[in-house]
């Protein structure tokens, strides 16, 4: 079937043509972490960085920092530290990644881990949605791609596009050796019921939830050597709404740990310092955006147990539980908070479900976070950062270690 | 002044300052009526610490979005008093909004919208063509908009033809076998907008009928006509030229406020009746907008007393043109409904995400 082609060359294209490319570029192909792959995510970071346009935008601007050379290397030395004595890790070979549709930076760190550990790469990307970001990154790859030291990585990444015909994802998942799949739990599962070899990996990350944890003292009372309210603000700020609170891991709920007074007077403190930053990056949804958020919000004054309400703009809701049993997952995006008290993170243990994602703790030492994500008994939670950390994509994502998922490991017995 | 005063009052004949003293009134007591009576609206008010008692404008009187009558059961009246529910239009597989009436609600938007229409066609019924599918009204229960808004205005005329097909094909002969019946009276003709463009200016060969005679009255939206690019003058003219029809009135209404439609004049504006006014707000801060100024819609009806409906934020662009000094003479406010807002695109991966992705494909 004719689909569209972006990377490494703009034009349509027959996908069993992609595939034979692709099947052909294995005899040449380079090792995991060769040099060569570190130069060309170093090129590409460079083209991202120099390029004006990314600078307004602070998601351009960290995935340029991902694959900066140091930041790769760093990547290496871990990937050097999986290979124990007598196991060799080696390219899975074909992977099939099917990005989220608007994340719009998610597809190249996807691509970019698997092609870094050695794997030839197709990404479908969807054309319904074209979004700037998503085509500034594809025409910075064909321009790094067509840089003469990097011709034979051309061969090995090809970015596609094409709507939701099923020929495509079911010729290329016939020759996938491990798939990527992101998105929605119901676009997973459709994805997940077309065929694939018996030896073929999938990697799901579904629709998963996030949500912060602080302690009021760390809002009220910072020492000196901590992050000031407006600094943890602005880190909220962040995490929340670089994507409009629709990463999985953006934090949609806040939960204080601590004394009803205590609590009372952070988040009067945190929320009030929050709309301030919202207002200085200028933050503004589209009328249509604050409509669903209110449609949402006067049904969860409806269905939920709110006892507060919070609202700055249309950009900044909180809405004050008086308890999270029952708590319904589901949520707006752009900007809404729901928030809850309790008064120890062991409250929280019969809470966490598998869904949830990416725990954002302000305010905690390692040894209580630690102790936390022990308690759970692996009950949900695949992430703790600090506040500003939650977007920050790492090689861990979704409780997988992408460098050992991608490649596949080859036992040596010692010489007999 | 209670309702019935209010109706029996020569529609479009309140100054504007007069009506919003009279309608706040009313629309606060309303307010208090249903936080007593609709558990899930007293919890709203509650929560936002709105107090009822205070109201003392139109802009004042809290507003449901009108997407929560899709998503939530609001009742002001036990559920074995339900006499009929209202559903709107939706596009297929959209939630749509349930409007729940008693038999005393129901005969109350009647009274209403005779209100409204007989001031622009008159008490006399006319022989009415209706450019719809008899089918259309064929749905038990729940009635959906179009078939609500052909029942209802169906009171209006006599002698109905329905000249749509339920192969959706204008039956020409019927049509000029029923206009020759009719030739020596003038003829009310009721459709939805693009309906009217379809089968009246698409089906018809220019001069085949004469409809010099008729009054249209028509709603439903642009949207379609939008995406076709056709516009509100060239739609008038576009009928004036193929059919002869002149006398063209355009009208706003919605599932949640039936009975109080906003009726375009001669001058091309549309009139808030009597017991229903409109509030224009800036979507960025809510705050009521200078009139001529585009926002969101927040619609007024003094009518609904078995839902909490009076008090309505659209998801309709509008502006009001004038108030009291429309060139046509009539009182109170005149607005342009100006489209649809636009849905958003957010980002994020979530399910929501992935449904609006496949709603597009």
């Amino acid at each position: 079937m004719i689909v569209r082609q972006l990377v490494p060359h703009v034009g349509d294209v027959d996908v069993a043509d992609v595939l034979r490319g692709l099947r052909r570029a294995r005899r040449r192909s380079v090792g995991p972490f060769d040099p060569s792959r570190i130069d060309f995510s170093d090129a590409l970071s460079r083209a991202i960085l120099h390029d004006p346009r990314s600078r307004p935008f602070p998601q351009m601007v960290a995935i340029g920092f991902w694959l900066r050379r140091a930041s790769i290397q760093r990547l290496a030395g871990r990937f050097a530290a999986l290979e124990q004595a007598g196991a060799v890790r080696v390219p899975r070979g074909l992977a099939f990644h099917v990005p989220p549709t608007n994340v719009d930076t998610v597809f190249l760190y996807s691509l970019m881990v698997s092609f870094l550990v050695g794997n030839r790469n197709v990404v479908r990307v969807s054309p319904n949605v074209a979004s700037e970001h998503a085509t500034r990154l594809c025409e910075l790859l064909r321009e790094v791609l067509a840089e003469e030291r990097f011709a034979a990585f051309a061969d090995e990444l090809a970015i596609i596009s094409y709507s939701h015909e099923a020929e495509p994802t079911a010729q290329i998942s016939a020759e996938s050796d491990v798939r990527l799949l992101w998105g929605g739990d119901e676009s997973i599962d459709r994805l997940r019921a077309v065929a694939v070899r018996p030896g073929t990996h999938d990697l799901t990350f579904g629709d998963r939830f996030s949500f912060a944890v602080v302690r009021p003292d760390a809002v009220l009372h910072p020492e000196h050597d901590r992050p000031s309210l407006h600094t943890v603000a602005e880190e909220l700020y962040n995490d929340a709404y670089w994507f409009d609170q629709l990463a999985c891991s953006s934090p949609r709920l806040l939960v204080w740990v601590g004394s009803p007074e205590d609590v009372d007077r952070a988040r009067r403190r945190l929320f009030g310092e929050l709309s301030q930053v919202i207002v200085a990056k200028g933050y503004g949804l589209e009328p249509g955006a604050s409509i669903s958020k209110l449609n949402f919000l006067y049904g969860a004054l409806i269905d939920r147990p709110v006892e507060s309400v919070y609202r700055s703009g249309n950009e900044l809701a909180v809405l004050g539980l008086s308890d999270l049993g029952d708590f319904d997952r589901t949520h707006p995006g752009a900007g809404l908070f729901f928030e809850a008290r309790v008064d120890s993170l062991a409250d929280l243990v019969e809470f966490v479900t598998r869904k949830d994602q990416t725990l954002t703790a302000h305010g905690f030492s390692y040894e209580e976070l630690t102790a936390f994500a022990r308690s759970l008994q692996g009950g949900g939670i695949d992430r703790i950062v600090a506040f500003g950390e939650a977007l920050s994509f790492d090689s861990f994502w979704d409780g997988y270690d992408l460098l050992a998922e991608l490649t596949r490991t080859v036992t040596v017995a010692q010489a007999a | 002044m209670q309702l019935d005063e209010l109706m029996s009052l020569e529609q479009y004949s309140l100054p504007q300052r007069e009506k919003q003293a009279i309608l706040t009134e009313r629309l606060r007591q309303l307010t208090l009526l249903h936080r007593d009576r609709c558990d899930p609206y007293r919890r709203i008010l509650s929560a936002l610490g709105q107090e009822p008692e205070e109201i003392d404008s139109l802009p004042e009187v809290p507003a449901l979005p009108v997407g929560l009558f899709k998503s939530h059961t609001l009742r002001s009246i036990p559920e074995d008093q339900v006499f009929k529910v209202v559903t709107s239009s939706g596009t297929t597989g959209a939630a749509v909004s349930h409007v729940y009436l008693d038999a005393a609600a129901a005969q109350f938007q009647i009274h209403a919208l005779a209100g409204v229409m007989t001031h622009w066609l008159g008490a006399r019924r006319l022989p009415m063509l209706v450019i719809d599918a008899r089918s259309t009204l064929r749905e038990r229960n729940t009635v959906s908009a179009r078939g609500a808004g052909i029942i209802g205005m169906a009171t209006f005329g006599r002698d109905h033809l329905f000249a749509v097909d339920d192969d959706m094909r204008l039956d020409r002969d019927a049509l000029a076998a029923w206009l020759k019946g009719h030739s020596d009276s003038p003829i009310l003709i009721f459709g939805f907008t693009f309906m009217i463009w379809q089968h009246l200016v698409g089906a018809l060969e220019p001069g085949e009928v004469d409809l010099q005679n008729a009054i249209l009255i028509h709603s439903g939206g642009w949207k379609k006509l939008t995406d076709l690019a056709v516009a509100a003058d060239e739609y008038k003219a576009e009928l004036a030229r193929v059919t002869g029809l002149r006398r063209v009135h355009n009208f706003y209404g919605m599932a949640e406020q039936i009975g109080t439609v906003f009726v375009e004049c001669e001058r091309g504006f549309l009139h808030a009746p009597n017991a229903a006014d409109v509030v224009v707000r800036d979507p960025a801060t809510w705050e009521v907008v200078a009139d001529g100024e585009v926002g969101v819609a927040q619609t007024l009806s003094a009518l609904p007393e078995s839902y909490p409906g009076h008090s309505v934020l659209t998801e309709d662009f509008a502006r009001v043109e004038a108030v009291d000094d429309c060139p046509c003479g009539r009182r109170g406010k005149t607005v342009s409904f100006l489209g649809r807002v636009p849905e958003a695109d957010l980002r994020g991966c979530s399910d929501v995400q992935a449904r609006e992705a496949l709603a597009a494909a």
